[in-house]
């Protein structure tokens, strides 16, 4: 489970900055800290030479992300994730979180999330910096990732001018993990009701100059849980064809040519095989499955000096996704097949300068090359960006302006602005606010999508802003008080909706304008107890996103909230460490949502999970067993209308860190 | 007594603002029933009910009347035979019966794989069962399956003439070009006659000459393999063609063929989707070079009791449609809100 941290710049980087490193561990360190922080690792580390660079609320792997936007709230997947829960998959976590709004058919199954009233395809997921949405579908499915293989970071709100198209509700960032350790070996293993397992692998080793990173994973579950029959609720079935496999490797290495220079190149790859279950009204089983095989390559290159960093990278990705259903038949006698396959090449290049103590200037090139092919698609797209921006920073005061242009196909879009500030008020009080356009590229299916594709549409665009106040209690010498509320606005023009046209065909057309406002307030309660420590963690989120205007005559949409788009969700947790054991109560509630503009309604829900865990040292060698029950109180609900999730069910998971 | 007054005020503001109840004693009776798809992939279809006279709309009442049951995932077609209504749930796999004058469910009719539309004659029901490419018979006493009788592929709308029940084998996800003919005496196949692609409904003219409605086919991935849809017109008693006129353009795909109280005129959607109402007389030769009634329909419908024509716009097929009721000329009367995807009518 996530919980925002504040760390100092101490906590962040303190070999580095003080001089600790020497010989051999000196080139380990750095080739750690070149592949943790990729882009602009440097500047964070001359903020380490001057107070006015103090990186506020970041983890040390999002420092060049965060250092563009000041104030940027975030939430980390804390620790507890690598020991008990690095084989759960990406969306399990996701789920966790108050602030955002995950939405699957089934556990593995095609997993989407909306956040602030912003849809999957409007919120950019960054692997390593990669924007990896894929460019057929702008989605990314969260559950064929797998937890274990990132360090995690999710930031809502807007960023489109640092991270191009899509960068619109907010941000989830995936970095690579790294230990310290010279060698260190991770196995965490789970078992659990219906036919669910999972295991993840995690191996590193550094060697003079050299890095290696191994990760594997896999996880399946058949998914054969009880369920109401909605036709007939005196009847309970078990779910059928919900199972899926997945599987994922990647592979790291990482060279420091010398202490300015470092090269990494990294290879990951996932498997997914799904079966897609029916809605639970049609009385006959699914035959329909996805397959779906990704794979995503990249090398990055830095160079640091005192007061410059220069990152150059180059990624390419390729999505192989087959839907499948023999129950449809075509003229041809032949079972449907539909095949999506797709490219993307990312080139970049940031360069970020220290020009005096308090001021810092950078500018960032990129160039993607997308296309797609397969069944009912075939169409590519080029995109070439360039950005810039200055940052000022003082111990009271930091802001930043960011621009943006981007080339579309040869057609050159808007500038797009970004400004940022925060406000040190004391060393515990914080404001900070911040304002800027955002954009988001139609996908290569709804412009290419054969038959219905809408080559002509154009890019929804608009704006967001958010204001954030920090304020840190210290109750007594053992306990502390983290505060934080968070208010946004969003606006965004040219929504694209899917709807059937004049040739008996769905197209996509620019139809809305939608605007979203609403607020999110975060308490974390610790205190320090005698051999252990105590957690209680509140969040909240309200979020009130409506249809604005429609070009479609008589849309009964208009000043309606957003299908699928919960007002209010709440996430709960409490955390109770005592010597070597840990317990945990979490509790989610998910209010009620609209699942289309008549009188469709998702029940609200809450969810409770606990947690048992015991830790067990062994020299270097520390063994993680716990026991869960989640949806304790055996809830019936679904994220979308008559497919159901399971009802209480149990996991034992092992975990082994060396 | 001012309080009273007040809180009076407050709780008919607060009953006015709520959706019409079913009447008192539920008796639904005479009325235009709607059929409301719902939602594709994650919902159940709506039956409403709209009263000709007060002109109140009452959604979903099977579910209603019946504890919250849904009527289950794409609600294709409904079908009035005396007391009871049957209600083809496609995707469901089920069509559900009902009184309905109370709307209390009587049964329903299993084993089937994807109904679409209903008849019932000599009390027995008829369903056409796309996926399986047979019309099933049931019985209406104790809706047992009597017998499944192959036909083509992809059957959808039936009619009862006579002693013979005429199946449109549509084709399915793919292509058909024939109507099946079956033999009531013996429920046994008794001809297929082939047509233009995809037959999909039947009207029945002033002269008892049946007409028959093909699509086309549509083949999105190479527009250039596309047909053009088609009007068959069959002589009822011995059955024999009597014309065939071929629409001109194969970008649109025909359905939902309708007659007026007498049969002078033909009515039908010249699309499958976003489509206009196009009008015949069932005497002329020519086909219609315009559309009669200009817009982006869906589903189409006629009152014989009263000449009108209903359409069912969608929206954006995630909102309650609109369903715009005409008059015979083609001039709209007025609106009516409809479920979820509103395709088909029924007029009591």
């Amino acid at each position: 489970m996530g919980r925002p941290e504040r760390r100092s710049e101490s906590e962040d980087l303190p070999q580095k900055t003080k001089g600790r490193l020497s010989g051999t561990k000196d080139h380990l360190k750095r080739i750690l800290l070149h592949i943790t922080l990729l882009g602009g690792i440097v500047f964070s580390a001359h903020a380490q030479d001057t107070a006015a660079m103090l990186l506020p609320m970041v983890t040390v792997q999002s420092a060049r992300d965060a250092m563009w936007t000041p104030g940027r709230t975030e939430t980390r997947f804390d620790s507890l994730l690598a020991g008990t829960r690095a084989s759960e998959s990406v969306s399990e976590s996701m789920k966790r979180l108050a602030t955002v709004h995950l939405r699957e058919y089934s556990p593995g199954s095609v997993a989407s999330f909306s956040t602030r009233g912003a849809s999957s395809a409007q919120n950019a997921i960054l692997w390593n910096g990669y924007n990896i949405n894929s460019s057929g579908t702008g989605l990314t499915d969260l559950s064929l990732l797998q937890s274990g293989f990132f360090s995690m970071v999710q930031s809502p709100g807007g960023a489109a001018p640092q991270y191009g198209s899509g960068a619109i509700g907010s941000i989830l960032f995936l970095y690579q993990p790294v230990s310290e350790k010279s060698f260190s070996l991770e196995l965490n293993q789970r078992i659990g009701s219906f036919g669910q397992q999972g295991t993840n692998l995690r191996a590193q080793w550094i060697k003079d100059k050299l890095l290696f990173s191994t990760k594997i994973g896999q996880s399946s579950a058949r998914n054969d849980f009880e369920y109401e029959n909605p036709l007939n609720s005196d009847q309970k079935l078990k779910r059928s064809h919900a199972g899926f496999q997945h599987a994922a490797f990647s592979q790291l290495v990482a060279y420091e040519l010398n202490k300015h220079h470092s090269i990494e190149a990294e290879s990951f790859f996932t498997y997914g095989f799904r079966e897609t279950p029916a809605n639970t009204l049609v009385q006959s089983p699914s035959a329909a499955t996805l397959n779906d095989r990704i794979l995503r390559n990249r090398i990055d290159y830095h160079f640091q000096k005192k007061k410059s960093t220069l990152n150059l990278g180059y990624a390419y990705f390729k999505e192989w996704q087959e839907y499948q259903d023999p129950i449809i038949i075509d003229a041809n006698k032949e079972q449907l097949r539909d095949t999506n396959l797709s490219y993307s090449h990312i080139a970049k290049a940031d360069y970020t300068y220290l020009i005096k103590e308090k001021w810092a200037f950078t500018a960032a090139w990129q160039m993607r090359l997308d296309e797609v092919s397969g069944s009912n698609r075939a169409g590519k797209q080029s995109v070439h960006s360039l950005s810039t921006g200055v940052r000022y920073g003082s111990r009271k005061w930091i802001s930043a302006l960011y621009l943006r242009s981007e080339n579309w196909d040869g057609v050159a879009q808007p500038i797009m602005p970004q400004f940022s500030a925060e406000w040190h008020a004391t060393d515990t009080w914080q404001i900070s606010s911040r304002i800027g356009k955002h954009f988001r590229l139609p996908t290569l299916n709804d412009r290419y999508w054969n038959p219905g594709g809408n080559p002509n549409l154009m890019p929804e665009s608009g704006y967001s802003s958010e204001v954030n106040v920090q304020k840190e209690f210290a109750i007594g010498k053992s306990a502390r008080l983290d505060f934080r509320l968070s208010g946004f606005g969003a606006h965004t023009e040219n929504y694209i909706i899917w709807l059937p046209g004049n040739q008996g065909m769905f197209s996509p057309e620019n139809l809305r304008t939608v605007s979203s406002r609403g607020f999110e307030l975060m308490l974390n309660y610790s205190l320090k107890i005698k051999n252990g420590s105590l957690q209680a963690y509140w969040e909240s989120a309200f979020v009130e996103a409506k249809v604005f205007s429609s070009y479609l005559e008589n849309d009964h949409s208009v000043g309606r909230q957003l299908i699928y788009q919960p007002k209010w969700k709440h996430s709960a947790h409490l955390n109770w460490g005592l010597k070597a054991w840990t317990f945990r109560i979490e509790n989610v509630y998910t209010g009620a949502l609209a699942t289309n503009y008549s009188s469709g309604i998702l029940d609200a829900f809450n969810l409770t999970n606990m947690v048992l865990g015991r830790e067990m040292n062994f020299g270097k060698t520390t063994l993680n067993l716990s026991f869960t029950c989640q949806n304790v109180w055996n809830m019936r609900y679904a994220t979308i209308p008559y497919f159901p999730m399971p009802g209480r069910n149990f996991l034992l998971t092992f975990g082994f860190q060396l | 007594m001012k309080k009273i007054l007040l809180l009076s005020l407050v709780l008919v503001a607060l009953l006015s603002c709520k959706k019409d109840p079913p009447p008192a004693g539920n008796v639904y009776g005479a009325g235009v029933w709607i059929v409301n798809e719902g939602p594709f992939m994650s919902g159940t279809g709506t039956l409403s009910h709209y009263d000709r006279l007060s002109k109140i709309v009452r959604h979903d009442v099977f579910a209603y009347e019946n504890n919250d049951e849904p009527i289950g995932n794409i609600f294709q077609s409904i079908t009035i035979a005396g007391a009871d209504m049957l209600m083809v749930a496609n995707n469901s796999q089920r069509v559900v019966i009902a009184d309905h004058f109370s709307m209390k469910k009587k049964g329903e009719l299993s084993g089937l794989s994807s109904p679409r539309y209903a008849v019932v004659t000599n009390g027995k029901a008829y369903v056409s069962d796309w996926l399986s490419n047979t019309v099933a018979i049931y019985s209406m006493s104790d809706y047992s399956l009597i017998k499944k009788i192959d036909v083509g592929t992809g059957p959808e709308g039936l009619l009862v003439k006579g002693t013979k029940l005429w199946v449109a084998n549509s084709g399915g996800f793919g292509m058909d070009s024939t109507i099946s003919i079956i033999d009531l005496l013996g429920d046994s196949l008794f001809e297929t006659w082939v047509v233009d692609h995809n037959p999909n409904s039947f009207a029945v003219d002033i002269d008892g000459h049946i007409w028959v409605l093909c699509s086309g086919y549509n083949d999105w991935s190479n527009p250039a393999n596309s047909t053009a849809g088609a009007l068959w017109q069959f002589q009822s008693g011995n059955i024999a063609v009597v014309r065939r006129l071929i629409f001109a353009d194969t970008d649109k795909h025909p359905v939902h063929l309708r007659s007026d109280a007498i049969g002078e005129y033909i009515y039908w959607l010249d699309n499958n989707y976003s489509a206009s109402v196009v009008r015949k007389r069932t005497l002329d030769d020519l086909l219609p070079t315009s559309a009669y009634i200009s817009g982006s329909f869906y589903g189409l419908g006629f009152d014989r009791n009263t000449g009108e024509i209903y359409t069912a716009d969608p929206l954006d097929y995630n909102q309650n449609g609109v369903i715009i009721r005409h008059q015979n000329n083609g001039t709209p009367l007025d609106t009516i809100e409809g479920g979820i995807i509103p395709s088909n009518f029924a007029f009591n």
